[in-house]
C-alpha cells in the first residue's frame, strides 16, 4: 500500500472515530432514528402532508455532511493531540490535505449511497400508500431523476469538502478572527449553489404536473458552467488551505 | 565535533510574550543532550521550531547545516509533548502505519521494543493506559533510523515502572552512538544518567550549558545544579 493510500485509510479512520461507548450508543440512536423517521414519514404520507418534492430535494442537504466531515477530520488532529505527529510527516501539505480530501470524498460516497437507498424506499412506500398522488412516478423516472440529483451533489461536494478543511485550518492560524467572515461567505456560497442547482422551481405546486417532483434540477449550460466553476473554486480553496497549513498553522 | 542543531539569535513571541529570546544554541551531533528548565522556559517551543511546527519571528535555525523543512523532517523523529495517538489503531496497526509514513522506520526493531515494553500487539490504543500509550509513542520515535531524535517530555505523567521501561528503551536505542538525541524533561533524577550534555533554559535563553561530567565535577548532581540555578 502506498504512503498516500495509508494516509487516506488513516483519515477515514479519523473521520469515523468515536470512543467505544459513543459508538455503541450512536448505533442505538441511529436505528431508533430510522424507525421513528419511518413511522413519522408514514403518518405524514397517509395524511398527505409529505410531497414528492421533499424526497426529491432531501439528498441535496447531504452536501452539508461533506463539509462537516472534512472539518472534523482536521479538528480531531488538534483535539486528539495527534497534530504534532501529523504535521511532522515529511510530505507536502498538499499531499496531507489531498489524503484528507480523498477520505472525505469516500466517506461522503458512503453516506450518499445510504441516503439513496432510503430515498428509494420512501418513494416506493409513497407509491404503495398514496398511489393517487405518487402514481405518476414510476421507478424509471425516479431512478433517472435521483441519478441526476446525485451527479450534481457529487460534482459539488469537492467544493464543500475543501471549504470544511479551510475552515478547520483557519482556526489554527493567526487569521482565526476572520472565521465569522468565512461563515458569511460560506452561507452565501450555499445559497448561491442551491439557487443555481436545486431551487429554481421549488415554489411550483407539485400536484399541478408530475414534472415538478424534482424541484428544478438545472440542466444544460447552467449545470456544466456551474460545475466547472465549483471545480475551479474548489481547486483554489484547496491551494489556499495547503498554503495556510504550511506557512501559518501552528501547533 | 559536528553540530547537529544550531540556533542564532532565535526569537519567538506569542502576542506580547517572548517565549524564545535571542537564543544562541549549539547541539553536538551524536550526543544525548538534555534540555532542562522550568515551565515556560521555551523548551517545547524550541523543539517544535526544529520540526517546523512553529515559525520563529526572527533568527535562524540550522539542522545538519540545513534550514528546517518538510523534507528535512524525514531525518528527524519527534515525540511531541503531551501527544496522543490515533485511538482507533491497535498497537499493530500503529506500527504498520508508522512503517508506511515514517521514513526509516525499522519494523523488526519496533516489534522487539513492543516485546520489551510488554505491550499487547492486538490491544487498541484507546484501551492502553497512559503509560502504555507513552511507551507506544516512544517506540514510534526510537524505532526510526534517523539522524536526530527529539523527545519532548517523554516521562510526563508516567508511572515509575513505565518510566524505567522508557529509559531502558532510550538507552538501547542510543547504544550504537550514531544518532543525536535531544530530550526535554522535568524528571532530572531519572534521566540524568542518559545525558552527555545538558542545556539549562530560562525565559527563552541559555542559562547554562555544558558537558554533564564537567558540571558534575564542579558541583554535584544535575538536580542540585538545577536547584541552584532556578531557586
Amino acid at each position: 500500500m502506498s504512503t498516500f493510500s495509508k494516509l487516506v485509510m488513516n483519515d477515514i479512520g479519523i473521520a469515523k472515530n468515536r470512543n467505544r461507548q459513543f459508538a455503541y450508543w450512536s448505533k442505538i440512536y441511529f436505528f431508533t432514528a430510522i424507525i421513528c423517521g419511518f413511522i413519522i414519514y408514514t403518518v405524514l404520507l397517509l395524511t398527505s402532508q409529505v410531497t414528492p418534492e421533499v424526497i426529491g430535494i432531501a439528498p441535496a442537504f447531504l452536501l452539508f455532511t461533506s463539509f462537516f466531515t472534512s472539518m472534523a477530520m482536521i479538528i480531531r488532529e488538534w483535539k486528539g493531540n495527534t497534530v504534532g505527529w501529523w504535521l511532522q510527516l515529511p510530505y507536502s501539505r498538499k499531499m496531507l490535505l489531498g489524503a484528507k480530501f480523498t477520505a472525505g470524498f469516500i466517506r461522503f460516497l458512503r453516506v450518499a449511497v445510504i441516503a439513496l437507498v432510503i430515498s428509494l424506499a420512501f418513494w416506493i412506500e409513497g407509491m404503495i400508500l398514496k398511489p393517487s398522488i405518487w402514481k405518476h412516478y414510476d421507478v424509471g423516472y425516479v431512478t433517472t431523476e435521483l441519478g441526476k440529483m446525485y451527479i450534481e451533489i457529487l460534482a459539488l461536494c469537492p467544493l464543500l469538502i475543501v471549504s470544511g478543511m479551510l475552515f478547520a485550518i483557519l482556526r489554527h492560524t493567526k487569521f482565526r478572527p476572520v472565521s465569522p467572515l468565512f461563515w458569511v461567505a460560506y452561507g452565501g456560497l450555499i445559497s448561491l449553489m442551491f439557487s443555481t442547482f436545486f431551487n429554481s422551481k421549488t415554489n411550483t405546486d407539485f400536484r399541478s404536473t408530475w414534472t415538478f417532483a424534482f424541484p428544478g434540477l438545472s440542466t444544460g449550460t447552467t449545470l456544466i458552467v456551474g460545475i466547472l466553476l465549483s471545480f475551479v473554486l474548489a481547486y483554489l480553496i484547496f491551494q489556499f488551505a495547503a498554503f495556510l497549513l504550511e506557512k501559518h498553522a501552528e501547533v | 565535533m559536528n553540530t547537529a542543531v544550531e540556533t542564532i539569535k532565535l526569537t519567538k513571541r506569542y502576542g506580547s510574550k517572548i517565549v524564545i529570546d535571542n537564543l544562541d544554541l549549539n547541539i553536538e551531533e551524536g550526543k544525548v543532550t538534555g534540555l532542562l528548565g522550568p515551565n515556560g522556559a521555551g523548551k517545547s517551543t524550541l523543539l517544535k521550531a526544529l520540526v517546523g511546527l512553529v515559525r520563529p519571528d526572527s533568527g535562524s535555525i540550522s539542522i545538519f547545516g540545513q534550514k528546517p523543512s518538510i523534507k528535512l523532517n524525514s531525518e528527524i523523529a519527534y515525540l511531541p509533548d503531551r501527544a496522543g495517538w490515533y485511538q482507533f489503531h491497535t498497537v499493530k496497526t500503529a506500527l504498520e502505519y508508522a512503517k508506511s509514513v515514517f521514513p526509516g522506520f525499522d519494523e523488526p526493531k519496533s516489534e522487539e521494543m513492543v516485546k520489551q515494553m510488554k505491550l499487547d500487539i492486538d490491544m487498541k490504543v484507546e484501551t492502553l493506559s497512559k503509560g502504555q500509550q507513552a511507551c507506544l509513542q516512544l517506540i514510534l520515535c526510537l524505532a526510526r533510523n534517523v539522524r536526530l531524535c527529539i523527545l519532548d517530555e517523554p516521562f510526563s505523567g508516567i508511572d515509575l515502572i513505565s518510566r524505567e521501561r522508557i529509559i531502558q528503551g532510550i538507552i538501547e536505542s542510543i547504544m550504537d552512538g550514531s544518532r543525536t538525541l535531544i530530550i526535554s524533561t522535568h524528571e532530572i533524577y531519572e534521566s540524568e544518567s542518559l545525558f552527555e550534555k545538558v542545556v539549562f533554559l530560562e525565559e527563552g535563553h541559555v542559562k547554562l550549558a555544558g558537558e554533564v561530567e564537567e558540571l558534575r565535577r564542579q558541583g554535584d548532581s544535575l538536580e542540585n545544579v538545577y536547584r541552584r540555578l532556578y531557586r
